[in-house]
């Protein structure tokens, strides 16, 4: 629904990039925004790039 | 016992550590992990929620946030109050936020968070908490405008990972022996497959095999198994470990690291003293 605060494996706090990653990966490779927001670890990659934002489309249901 | 630092900034560590047992540096991680106290939101109290999060989803997305103070609060347990909450176990922040006035949505970050008290502060400023969405319904013949508010009090208090994943103060933590790589140069032919083997690329081969960063080794042995030879070998030192942590944001990693061995001391120091007075009966 939302991003989660932190990764699930190991803790890191990874909300707080998350939308300066969605608005990046528009036009740049997702390896390379990863890098550039020092996200090293694969648990914490695959956290950002897994995760699908549904918050807008459950709003006509809440 | 001797100490060498590899990296070390004020949310990462990484360092030798060599004439101690696993036991000792075992001993050093679950302290870290479990036992160095820090302060989480622990009991939310809602006023009105009227967004798409459950409250629990909120309460828990509020835990999470690292928070810093500027002194040690007491654990609520150990507290003259009795754990019922005052000033030196307990700092609050608060949370008021609403909808656009018009039709449309909101993101409310972590530093929309108010702290209550000086003494703390939010570490990240952007993680999105809430997502607050303003609809018009018809209603009848009449358009009105529905929005979303919440407002809330958290309040945050010291514990430790023992009680919950929120109060540990480690991401990262954990250690490896320190690797020792032998190549027998006179039977090592320099023919490269050890270092296509390599995952971390760490051999490179001129006419023998030359090995550029030993501690980065991650104790695979797949250039063991890749030497017909048999011209390679790696070895962990058992007396020796490298050691890596990283804090979450809310305490620095030299905190963590020295608090935890203090926390050590006083353990042992407490059973010594157990043992003079059982044997002084």
């Amino acid at each position: 629904m939302m991003i989660p605060v932190r990764c699930f494996t190991c803790g890191r706090v990874i909300a707080d990039v998350w939308e300066e990653f969605r608005e990046r990966i528009k036009t740049e490779e997702p390896k390379k925004v990863l890098d550039d927001l020092h996200i090293e670890r694969y648990c914490c990659r695959r956290m950002l790039l897994s995760h699908a934002e549904i918050v807008e489309d459950i709003v006509p249901f809440g | 016992m001797e100490l060498r630092f590899l990296e070390h900034d004020e949310g990462r560590v990484k360092f030798v550590l060599s004439g101690v047992d696993s036991a000792f540096v075992n001993a050093l991680r679950r302290t870290m992990i479990a036992d160095v106290p820090k302060l989480a939101v622990d009991e939310v109290e809602i006023y009105e929620n009227t967004s798409l999060l459950y409250d629990e989803q909120i309460a828990l997305r509020l835990a999470l946030i690292p928070l810093r103070c500027t002194e040690e609060l007491v654990h609520p347990e150990d507290c003259e109050c009795g754990g019922k909450g005052c000033e030196k176990c307990e700092v609050k922040l608060q949370l008021e936020c609403e909808s656009p006035d018009t039709e449309g949505s909101i993101t409310i970050y972590s530093k929309d968070l108010k702290p209550l008290d000086e003494r703390v502060s939010v570490v990240h400023q952007r993680i999105p908490l809430i997502r607050l969405t303003s609809l018009t319904k018809d209603v009848g013949s009449i358009r009105m405008p529905v929005k979303q508010r919440v407002s809330l009090i958290a309040k945050a208090r010291m514990g430790t990972g023992r009680e919950h994943a929120k109060w540990q103060p480690v991401t990262v933590c954990g250690y490896k022996n320190t690797p020792i790589i032998r190549i027998n140069e006179e039977i090592c032919r320099g023919c490269g497959r050890c270092a296509e083997e390599c995952p971390k690329n760490l051999i490179n081969v001129r006419e023998k095999a030359e090995i550029s960063d030993e501690l980065s080794c991650i104790l695979c042995k797949l250039c063991e198994n890749a030497c017909e030879n048999k011209a390679i070998h790696v070895i962990c030192a058992d007396d020796s470990f490298v050691f890596f942590a990283e804090s979450d944001g809310s305490l620095t990693i030299d905190h963590i690291v020295t608090k935890a061995a203090r926390i050590m001391q006083r353990r042992c120091d407490n059973f010594i003293s157990e043992l003079e007075s059982t044997a002084a009966q």
